[in-house]
């Protein structure tokens, strides 16, 4: 049982030298390797992987996983890292079988861990024949490894093998194991009751070949899943069955042969040899990271709210800085101050003039015209930032608000809360829901509520300092027992959707006429082009908002 | 003859195919190309590439994307591209054409569409800025003189006084000598460097060479239309006018520039630098809307003050808004203090410093400083070996 098919050997050899994702950059230590491989009852293997990597250099994207052979199906593979399911599996450019892993956004950065699993079913092909005992199957595997050139540091490797379910336990043997290992693996049964052989050295190198293996009897499957080794074995070799010239012809004939099969091999390795590895081309651009800074009516461009209530947050904005009364809000009509207040953005200026031309047309006009003004200063802030980053920043900081305003204790701060973080709140999708679910009780309306409620301000005096009293119903803050007015949660979260509702309908016009005004001039159709269209689009649909910091404002976009 | 043994031995260790040889290579789209676009690709040693299009932006390519742009350079037939990859690599034809294919539509796109995110939208990886380990700098700053037109004063102006200035032959050398290192592109600044007589005949040899190039002035000499069109003659491809705001020449220069870039319809990128100072701080937007109409690409802007911050900021949100982009890497004077390094600074404690990598700035006399106004001499361009400057200034 010690000696195996040198072929078989040899093809073992040949096909799984592993290796992981390869560029000049790549730099890490394997911590942990685990490997779980199952004989299955069905002839075929499958594999468990469970690696994990401290990166030290850069990302590392792609992981290579090497096969035994090309019987297997990209869609029996399976992968993640840190638990995240890797959609990118294509057969490897490098390892002459197995699965290429493209981490993605998942990639591993520089100084840290990560943990890649991999699954692997229905492998076929991969017993033979038993050389000493030929009603056995041999069953020989070498775990996936990596270039040396990567790797660094030594390896925790465990390799269980799970034998085909109903071997006995005196039946089955192992092989001689690799250098560094036990001599004999630990025995014992899974949770299947399946004899298992574990091979583990804590000091291993995760760039080192170790072969392994074990045979059990060829019973447990199926025929003809058990191939014939095709070493020629000349040790048993017996010259007197044959003439010396049948066995000098003999000899010239498998010469031949194996010169024909020398010059094939040959080729192949001389190819592999003269070719450099392939990577997919990738491409990095130079650029900073998130871009702070932006107001909300700014961030609202960049998450693609839609038109009306960037607009509705502009005018919050105008009102909470005394530059605006609102005298009617359907049609919306305001009392602009004069002069206006110092510190005003200039959006909030040119939305207040527009909001104070009389005709629908002109006032929709100049509207259109601020916003095609504030797409394209986004997009000027954001040059040289990412997108992606910066979009998730700012989802971070809605959520941040909203946690700010759910997690206060009692009302009033609730209030205080939502007034504070009001704009950013607004940007949630759901903030009408939202509110509704925090203020079940009264919201205790922010000072310059009556100023934005024509309706409110009725039952209401506004104070000199600009603070509103009301009627409705006067409650006690509980420590200083200053009255503040309040409305009920539903009737506050009413009013405010009621407000963008009216901007839109009674300023705006049709939503999606106002928003392809805007987007026709923001995002441009695509230019014709000769070239024929690929994969990669240029840009310019009319709703693919795809400026670094366009607007995408779709017809009606985001709801 | 080689024997059979000697031929399978040839067999068994073939020359290993190599990854491209280091060097710079560029392409200038055809007046036909509605792009006018241009590529500047830089092969570094190792086989990995940097691709800079129109001399701004800069994509970094792992090897293989780097053989792809090498052959999109060098206007490769689409199957002789397939056929060439797959002898040098293990992939097949029909992977290298479509890599190929992919590839040259990202680019392209990004051509046609430069406001377009390239992470989120062509699949892009980004990189911090100057966090690349470079075997040369993207540019060459070169301060042809130090010397000022009469009774003009410029504090923030580099006040080194040199021996001697170098010789247009000695210039010429340097930028050369600069090619060859892989630096695809010569600033000319100063002083002001249109005092130089041989300003143009410097812009001609670098665009003979293949460089990209730049000139900062104050512009005064721009008035004179036969002068700037010489400029523009020679290949000069963009250009800084450092503003004086209470000068009357400034403005002319720009309106020179603006009336010229319409004449020859020529694609020169021109911008315009404002210090902020206490003086005309609270004028701020109504230069910066002055400059937007006068017909420039771009605007640049620090400021002389930390406490004038604020209005740093106030004022590039207004550029902003007027759809008047921003640059910020310029040696001009005060430049660490700019809005996007202040935000960053603000932001991380730290902003990415290019000078000595990303760029290196060369003294009328050849010493090699990493940036303007950083007095530390890495050595000369003239006098030293180039891996010797480029090996002390990655030290910096």
């Amino acid at each position: 049982m010690k000696r195996f098919s040198l072929l078989v050997l040899i093809a073992f050899a040949l096909l799984i030298p592993l290796s992981a994702a390869n560029a000049q950059t790549y730099s890490f230590l394997v911590e942990r390797e685990q490997i779980d491989a199952y004989w299955e009852s069905d002839g075929s293997l499958t594999l468990f992987y469970e690696i994990v990597f401290q990166n030290f250099a850069d990302p590392i994207d792609f992981v290579d996983i090497g096969l035994p052979n090309n019987n297997y199906s990209l869609n029996n593979v399976q992968a993640w890292v840190d638990g995240k399911q890797i959609t990118d599996i294509e057969d490897s450019p490098y390892v002459s079988y197995g699965p290429a892993l493209g981490l993605g956004s998942n990639a591993i950065p520089s100084g840290q861990s990560g943990i890649v699993h991999v699954q692997v079913t229905g492998i076929s092909g991969v017993l033979f024949t038993d050389e000493e005992d030929e009603t056995y199957a041999s069953a020989v595997f070498s775990p996936n490894f990596f270039g040396s050139e990567f790797v660094s540091g030594s390896t925790d490797i465990t390799l269980v093998y799970h034998l085909p379910p109903g071997v006995l336990p005196a039946e089955p043997r192992w092989h001689p194991a690799p250098s560094g290992f036990p001599a004999e693996p630990e025995t014992g049964f899974d949770s299947e009751g399946r004899i298992t052989y574990a091979w583990r050295n804590a000091s291993a190198s995760a760039s080192s070949f170790y072969l392994f293996g074990a045979s059990f009897p060829q019973g447990y499957v199926p025929t003809g899943t058990v191939s014939q080794p095709s070493a020629v074995d000349f040790g048993n070799f017996d010259p007197g069955f044959f003439d010396s010239d049948a066995v000098i012809g003999f000899i010239i004939f498998g010469c031949v042969c194996l010169f024909f099969v020398g010059i094939v091999w040959i080729a192949v390795v001389a190819d592999r040899r003269q070719k450099m590895r392939y990577l997919p081309p990738k491409i990095a651009i130079e650029g900073n990271g998130v871009k702070r800074g932006l107001t909300a009516p700014e961030a609202a461009i960049l998450l693609e709210q839609p038109m009306d209530k960037i607009f509705s947050m502009i005018l919050f904005s105008a009102i909470r800085k005394d530059a605006a009364t609102v005298t009617k809000r359907d049609p919306l009509a305001l009392d602009v101050a004069e002069p206006l207040p110092l510190h005003l953005r200039e959006y909030e200026v040119l939305f207040l003039e527009a909001l104070k031309e009389k005709g629908k047309v002109k006032r929709r006009k100049a509207l259109q015209k601020l916003m095609v003004k504030l797409v394209k200063s986004v997009a000027n802030k954001m040059k040289g930032f990412s997108k992606r980053e910066t979009l998730a920043y700012y989802k971070t900081i809605v959520a941040e608000a909203w946690q700010q305003v759910e997690s206060a204790d009692t009302p009033e701060v609730k209030s205080e809360k939502l007034e504070q973080e009001l704009e950013w709140t607004m940007l949630d999708k759901d903030y009408d829901r939202r509110t509704r679910d925090v203020f079940h009780g009264p919201v205790y309306v922010p000072h310059w509520w009556g100023r934005y409620d024509p309706g409110f301000g009725r039952s209401s005096t506004i104070g000199s300092a600009g603070k509103s009293t009301s009627s409705v119903p006067n409650l006690s803050t509980g420590s200083g027992k200053v009255s503040l007015p309040s409305l009920p949660g539903g009737d506050f979260a009413a009013s405010m959707v009621t407000g963008v509702q009216n901007l839109s309908a009674g300023v705006l016009g049709s939503l999606s006429d106002f928003t392809g005004g805007v987007t026709k001039v923001t995002n441009p159709p695509p230019k014709t082009s000769s070239r024929s269209s690929g994969g990669w689009s240029g840009g310019g649909s009319s709703c693919a908002c795809a400026c670094a910091g366009c607007a995408c404002a779709c017809a009606g976009g985001g709801r | 003859m080689a024997t059979l043994l000697e031929r399978v031995q040839k067999r068994l260790n073939p020359e290993k195919a190599k990854p491209l040889s280091a060097g710079l290579y560029s392409y200038v789209a055809p007046p036909t190309d509605p792009l006018n676009y241009r590529l500047h690709l830089r092969v570094e040693p190792g086989g990995e590439g940097l691709l800079i299009l129109n001399a701004s932006t800069i994509l970094h390519l792992n090897r293989t994307a780097t053989e792809f742009a090498y052959h999109l350079i060098q206007n490769t037939p689409e199957e002789e591209v397939k056929e060439l990859v797959s002898q040098r690599y293990r992939v097949d034809k029909k992977r290298a054409g479509k890599d190929f294919f992919e590839l040259k539509e990202r680019i392209h796109a990004l051509l046609e569409t430069p406001d377009l995110d390239p992470v989120t939208y062509l699949d892009f990886e980004r990189q911090r800025p100057y966090s690349a380990a470079l075997g040369a700098p993207y540019r060459l700053d070169c301060a042809l003189t130090y010397a000022l037109p009469k009774g003009s004063s410029s504090p923030a102006a580099p006040h080194k006084r040199v021996e001697r200035e170098l010789s247009t032959k000695e210039w010429t050398e340097i930028l050369r000598k600069a090619w060859d290192a892989g630096i695809p592109q010569a600033l000319f600044t100063g002083g002001e460097p249109t005092l130089r007589d041989d300003l143009v005949e410097l812009l001609q040899s670098a665009e003979d060479i293949g460089m990209v190039t730049g000139l900062i002035t104050d512009g005064f000499k721009m008035g004179d239309t036969a002068y700037l069109k010489t400029l523009l003659d020679a290949g000069l491809d963009h250009a800084m006018i450092i503003l004086q705001p209470d000068d009357k020449q400034t403005w002319e220069s720009l309106a020179s520039f603006a009336y010229w870039k319409d004449v020859l319809a020529d694609d020169i990128f021109i911008a315009a630098h404002l210090t902020l100072t206490k003086k005309n701080a609270s004028s701020a937007n109504e230069l910066i809307d002055r400059l937007g109409h006068s017909g420039i690409s771009a605007l640049s802007l620090s400021e002389n003050d930390k406490s004038l911050s604020e209005q740093l900021h106030s004022a590039r949100d207004h550029a902003d808004f007027i759809d008047l982009p921003l640059v910020w890497d310029m040696p001009v004077p005060y430049s660490e203090l700019n809005p996007v390094a202040l935000e960053l600074d603000e932001a991380r404690g730290s902003h990415p410093e290019g000078a000595g990598k990303a760029w290196l700035y060369v003294e009328p006399d050849g010493d090699v400083l990493p940036a303007q106004g950083v007095e530390k001499a890495l050595g000369n361009m003239l006098k030293d070996d180039w891996e010797k400057v480029w090996g002390k200034a990655q030290k910096y």
